[in-house]
């Protein structure tokens, strides 16, 4: 089977969206908590073996690795009825289990020593598939496991890969709430210049956004875990459903990001969905059209990225992609088009040719929608670089205090000097001004202007 | 039966007539009783076909008489009848009323030479009713001569009544005989002029059959001329024998269509039933002739002795008045026919039936019924049992026998527009000749041999209801019930094709691999051939491909893969030097028995479009791998940054631009055009009656398909043509990019080289290189750089045609007549980015925005505004 993704779920977070994504993989396909396929999906259009691969007896195996420093979250999971669902061998928990500790620096390092234990699990898999194209990697950067010791893991994929593309779904903090872990802007940091350097793609979830949405649109005083994962798991299902059903486009990861980034720095990815509803509130059910979807789909408030406001209204989409599912009538998309393009509800980048993309998708029979049309965004967007100054300057007051460095300091990486940490900031310190580049006409020659600086 | 009781009765007649003569006069009776049998028997059928009178229009007449004489006794008169009808059978009841109608008759005032004191009335009476009946001077000639012949033999007074009645009449000089209808027995006229007489009647009766006579002859054109000889006529009689002459060329003219020797003669089965409907009336009119014939005989045996009311030309005149305007009729009628067959003969009767004269209407009629009884038939026989029994290629449905049964759908039988006749419709044409095939669909092809429903019924219908055909409107019970075969048969077609031949699924499966639906496999495909396909057409082998098709086929399919592998195949189009794989590689959709016969003259079309996408897939993953190669290498090479940036963001901006074209361009076709157009296809499907409906839903979507496609006519030759450059200039990027990642890596090879030499000389104690080695790398580094610069430029000029080309497809887009290539090129540049950079957009563009504002509707301003700009720069 071709086009195969391995995800590795890192982390506590990484584990966790990694779990409601699988729960959402398998009420699509039709596939039990076993992983047993249920006898009304057995002849779906569906194709299944993208995430999954079948074991001797039939049974669906997620191509999943799970990876924890400690054993709460796996716990969890290994509890719950979807136990039997993860091939067992893929799941690797650390002996000590003492976890990262929240510290980017000991999630590096642990990630160092377990390497070759998780390699062996990795590389199993790999060899499972036909033609694999790239891995899915579900972690937070601001932890210790998904950021330290998902920074690792991304560092040597692209050496052990190098013909392999690497997703991320990227878990950005909350920054309405304060956060108990005091090295977060480290971690953030740290982590985002594996992001900047090592993927391919980066699908940005933004806790900030995410608790914001729930909140405001969908009313839900303090928003648990499980809501805004359900959230995420949404999101991460229809960013894949194009590969899952497929259809006459983009039917592989290439298929769906090449046209998205077009230089390799600039693949940091926005998301929006729309109509946003949960389960108990039915009263907000909407008339959903083509139009109506697309349209929403640019609104600020449903992305799910808290970028703050753009000031000085330069920032510009790179590039969109739509998938669009549900009853859709195709002579209405490219009536929206056009009404979009003569209301200019979007602006976009000088520099080079873009447009709104739409990809008509199928989504699975088994899974009632009370929304005849739904649509997701995905959206390459220059006001993404707020998120990174944001990162930098809470780095900035930390560094400048030098506090909290001394958890840094124990680890080997650490110990002689933190040139890590101010080549770290370098490096997504250029990623911001790329992005600000982009906004204007002379991206190109930013690049040569830069290079004489 | 009824002969044998005549014969009977002649006998007791004869012995009744016997006794009554012998009372008559004793002294003579035998002598009357052969004058009167002889009388009796000359008009015998007078007698006999008194009985076969209708009984409503006796009464009529017998009402009119008794009204008219004693208006009181109509009510007895009426209930008598009433009462009668409940204790008789109709046919004595007629023979009651026939003999009550000669009694009136015999007491009518308002016959002039009354006889009813005379005891020989009675005798006269039966001879009398028919005259009444009949209402023809013929019959009135015919009465009189007999009536006199028997009076004179029975009893002379009569005879001088007669004789005493008609002094009185102002033309009873006897010398002007010919005026006369009667002669006057004791009158002095030579035996010479009843002879000349007959003689003239006699030529006039020949003439009437157009025989020519003495008098007249025929000459070349068919008409009659008066010959020298009837000089010694006088002018009254020749003018009557002249028209009396006009009837025989009329009959000439008549006749001559139903002579198989004659070039008017009517061809064909529609040609027969014509003929023998005007059989029929030339019946009637020989009959007509044929009486005449006898009483001039009679008269002519007794002329000489006898005085008799003659035959003349004038009695002729007013007998064939009616019979001449009947033949002209006809004569004029079949003029029009002549040389026609089949339909067009029907189609020429037809346009006359709306005749204002009603005797001609009915004629029409009678002529159109009987010509179209060949017609019913044949479709009787199509619709029920879809045979074709045409052997004077008549029918307007043929069958085209060399065409084999494989297309027996589209090609095997069609209308033939010349034969169908005017009051069939096209529509009702079109719907016998769906229906007859799809019977016959069924039979060969489906192997369906059960009859259709109601079979009998059909064909009982269809014999009484031809003439439905020619009303005008189509809601009469024999259109609906050719309707209903149509909808039968359409239906069981329908059935079969959609249910047991599964017409849809093959048609979403010929969408999902000829129009590239099935995205997945198509990548995989690519994937799996690329190495195949890179290599020269000439080193192809279809086997091998056709096993790499099938394991795409395994890998993505869910359904069963046999059930498609038996219908996918692969074709290679004819290589032209320098081809490579890609550009010969065809998918083919087989489909076999009825499914072939209906699709088989599509399969073209989808082997014309497959081209296009597959072409422009294979750019699409062309670019694919050049961006993966991209993202992936620009990790790998981060240590050359600084050299290769310039050069990467040109590159990388230069593939994004095209990666969007060609999104776009694969949105459109697949999206747009296939999808959109697949949609509206399926619901027309969905509401098909027939499967006609449903080839003709998939004939325009796949024509939709190909204006999609630019491969119409129109666009063929621009807009194809020019995407086909764009994309050729695309394909120049992945041979660029080889070479320069080769140069590259060999530079970092070098460099990591040159470095773990140091790191080793460190080891050794030597520190560091020579100069020498130094130089070298400096040198060799020095050249890579060149080489970067070099390979920048042409880059560039890989990124400028390409952009040009673009741009003048977009112009063609914009500037196109076509709407939605309009919208088409507004969308492809959603934002502006090419109209910005080229001046030349800009122009079309406000020309576009004024012809939506309905400022620019004059072709002269959209040609005016092509014309400016050749479209096609070929030889870049």
């Amino acid at each position: 089977m071709p086009s195969e993704m391995i995800t590795l779920q890192l982390g506590q977070c990484g584990n966790q969206i990694g779990f409601e994504f699988w729960k959402r993989l398998c009420l699509e396909h039709g596939i039990s908590p076993s992983g047993v396929l249920e006898d009304f999906a057995t002849d779906g259009p569906d194709r299944k073996d993208v995430f999954f691969y079948q074991a001797d007896d039939d049974h669906y195996i997620p191509r999943a690795v799970l990876l924890d420093l400690e054993p709460r979250v796996i716990h969890t999971i290994m509890q719950s009825q979807y136990a039997k669902l993860y091939n067992p061998e893929n799941i690797y928990l650390s002996k000590d289990g003492g976890g990262a500790g929240n510290n980017w620096a000991s999630g590096f390092s642990q990630g160092e020593k377990l390497q070759e234990e998780v390699f062996d699990i990795i590389d199993r898999e790999a060899d499972g598939s036909d033609s694999l194209e790239g891995f899915v990697l579900c972690h937070s950067i601001a932890g210790g496991t998904g950021s330290g010791m998902g920074s690792y893991i991304m560092e040597r994929l692209s050496d052990h890969f190098p013909k392999k593309l690497v997703q991320t779904y990227s878990v950005f903090p909350n920054q309405d709430e304060i956060s108990d872990v005091v090295v977060q802007p480290y971690n953030s940091l740290l982590t985002l210049r594996r992001l900047t350097s090592c993927a391919d793609c980066v699908v940005v979830l933004d806790n900030t956004a995410l608790n914001r949405i729930a909140t405001d649109r969908l009313h839900i005083e303090n928003p648990s875990f499980t809501q805004i994962n359900t959230l995420v798991s949404t999101i991460m299902s229809v960013s894949t459903t194009t590969l899952r059903y497929p259809s006459y486009m983009n039917n592989n990861l290439i298929g769906l990001t090449a046209p998205l980034i077009p230089t390799p720095q600039l693949h940091f990815l926005m998301t929006g969905y729309t109509p946003l509803t949960t389960e108990t509130d039915i009263s907000n059910v909407r008339k959903t059209t083509v139009l109506d979807v697309m349209r929403r789909l640019l609104q600020p408030k449903n992305m799910m990225v808290s970028t703050g406001p753009d000031k000085t209204n330069h920032h510009c989409y790179i590039s969109i992609l739509n998938i669009i599912q549900g009853e859709v009538d195709p002579t209405q998309v490219h009536k929206s088009l056009q009404r979009i393009r003569e209301r200019k509800l979007a602006q976009f980048i000088p520099w080079g040719p873009a447009s709104i993309q739409v990809a008509l998708s199928r989504s699975s029979p088994y899974v009632q929608s009370s929304h005849r049309v739904s649509g997701l965004m995905l959206a390459n967007h220059t006001s993404i670089c707020s998120l990174f100054e944001r990162a930098l300057n809470q780095y900035d007051k930390l560094r400048k205090r030098g506090a909290f460095l001394d958890q840094f300091r124990k680890e080997e990486m650490f110990k002689d000097d933190l040139h890590e940490l101010d080549d770290s900031r370098d490096i997504v310190d250029s990623l911001v001004q790329e992005y600000e580049a982009a906004t204007r006409h002379d991206y190109l020659q930013w690049q040569a202007k830069k290079d004489i600086e | 039966m009824a002969n044998k009781q005549n014969q009977r009765n002649l006998r007791e007649i004869y012995d009744l007539l016997d006794k009554l003569c012998h009372k008559f006069s004793p002294d003579r009776h035998k002598e009357v009783l052969k004058k009167v049998t002889t009388g009796i028997v000359g008009s015998q059928n007078l007698f006999f076909s008194n009985v076969q009178t209708d009984e409503t229009i006796i009464m009529t007449k017998l009402k009119n008489q008794i009204a008219n004489k004693s208006p009181a006794n109509l009510s007895t008169f009426l209930n008598l009848h009433e009462e009668l009808s409940t204790l008789t059978q109709t046919k004595f009841r007629t023979a009651i009323l026939t003999l009550l109608l000669s009694l009136s008759d015999a007491e009518s005032p308002k016959l002039p030479n009354t006889i009813d004191s005379h005891p020989a009335s009675n005798f006269s009476l039966p001879l009398r009713s028919h005259i009444q009946t009949s209402a023809s001077m013929e019959q009135i000639f015919k009465t009189t001569t007999s009536r006199n012949a028997s009076m004179n033999s029975v009893n002379s007074e009569s005879n001088l009544k007669l004789v005493n009645f008609r002094k009185k009449l102002p033309s009873s000089a006897s010398t002007d005989s010919v005026l006369d209808y009667g002669q006057t027995p004791d009158s002095d006229v030579s035996s010479s002029y009843y002879s000349q007489n007959d003689e003239i009647v006699q030529e006039a009766i020949y003439a009437l059959t157009g025989k020519s006579g003495k008098y007249l002859k025929k000459d070349v054109t068919g008409d009659f001329k008066l010959d020298i000889k009837s000089r010694n006529l006088n002018a009254q009689e020749a003018i009557s024998l002249m028209r009396l002459a006009e009837t025989g060329r009329l009959h000439n003219d008549v006749h001559k269509y139903t002579d198989p020797n004659s070039e008017y003669f009517l061809c064909g089965l529609f040609g027969q039933g014509l003929i023998a409907q005007i059989q029929v009336e030339m019946t009637q009119f020989y009959g007509l002739i044929a009486h005449l014939q006898d009483n001039l005989n009679n008269q002519r045996a007794r002329t000489y002795t006898e005085c008799v009311e003659a035959l003349s030309l004038l009695k002729l005149l007013s007998y064939i008045s009616e019979p001449q305007r009947r033949l002209r009729t006809i004569s004029e009628l079949l003029h029009q026919c002549k040389d026609l067959k089949g339909g067009k003969l029907a189609s020429s009767l037809h346009n006359q039936l709306y005749n204002g004269n009603p005797a001609a209407k009915e004629i029409v009629e009678s002529f159109l019924r009987a010509t179209c009884q060949p017609l019913q038939s044949m479709l009787s026989y199509w619709l029920i049992d879809g045979e074709i029994k045409d052997p004077h290629k008549e029918f307007f449905i043929e069958e085209i026998k060399e065409v084999s049964s494989d297309r027996l759908w589209h090609h095997k039988y069609r209308v033939v527009p010349s034969r169908v006749p005017s009051f069939i419709s096209k529509q009702l044409a079109h719907t016998i000749l769906v229906s007859g095939k799809s019977i016959n669909f069924l039979r060969d092809i489906c192997e369906d041999k059960t009859p259709i429903k109601g079979r009998d019924e059909l064909r009982a219908a269809f014999e009484n209801n031809i003439d439905d055909l020619f009303r005008k409107g189509s809601d009469s019970r024999l259109h609906d019930m050719i309707d209903q075969v149509y909808l039968n048969t359409s239906q069981k077609v329908l059935e079969i094709v959609m249910g047991q031949y599964r017409l849809m699924e093959h048609l979403a499966s010929m969408r999902k691999y000829l129009l590239l639906g099935q995205g997945d496999f198509i990548g995989l495909l690519m994937e799996n051939l690329k190495d195949e396909l890179d290599r020269s057409a000439k080193d192809l082998y279809q086997h091998a491909l056709f096993s790499i098709v099938s394991a795409s086929i395994r890998a993505t399919t869910q359904m069963d893969e046999n059930e498609v592998l038996k219908h996918l195949d692969v074709k290679l189009v004819h290589a032209i030097d320098g081809d490579k794989g890609w550009d010969i590689f065809t998918l083919q959709y087989t489909v076999h028995g009825p499914l072939s016969t209906i699709l088989e003259p599509n399969m073209g079309k989808y082997q014309e479009l497959f081209k296009p996408l597959w072409k422009a897939k294979h750019v699409e993953f062309v670019l694919n791998n050049i961006w993966k190669e991209q993202m992936l290498n620009s990790k790998m090479l981060r240590s050359l940054k600084k050299t290769l940036n310039p050069v990467t963001y040109r590159l990388h901006l230069y593939t994004s631009e095209m990666i969007h074209f060609v999104n776009q361009m694969q949105y459109y076709i697949l999206f747009e055009v296939i999808e959109c157009s697949w949609t509206n296809f399926t619901k027309r499907v969905q509401n098909a009656k027939a499967l006609d409906d449903i080839l003709q839903a998939h004939e325009d979507f796949l024509n939709e398909v190909r204006i999609g496609a630019f491969l119409d006519n129109e666009t063929k030759t621009t807009l194809y043509l020019h995407l086909d450059i764009v994309y050729d200039s695309i394909m120049k990027l992945e041979e660029w990019q080889r070479t320069f990642y080769d140069i590259t890596f060999k530079e970092l090879e070098a460099r990591k080289k040159f470095e773990d030499f140091i790191v080793e000389s460190e080891k050794s104690g030597a520190y560091g290189v020579t100069t020498e080695k130094r130089l070298e790398r400096d040198d060799e580094q020095k050249l890579f750089e060149q080489n970067i610069s070099t390979l920048k430029k042409s880059l560039d000029g890989i990124g400028q045609s390409y952009e040009k080309y673009v741009n003048d497809f977009l112009l063609m887009l914009t500037s196109s007549k076509d709407q939605n290539l309009q919208l088409f090129g507004t969308r492809l540049d959603f934002n502006s980015f090419y109209k910005k950079r080229d001046q030349r957009l800009k122009t079309p563009l406000t020309y576009e925005h004024m012809r939506l504002s309905g400022m620019g509707h004059s072709g002269i301003f959209s040609r005016s505004n092509l014309s400016g700009y050749t479209p096609v720069r070929l030889g870049h």
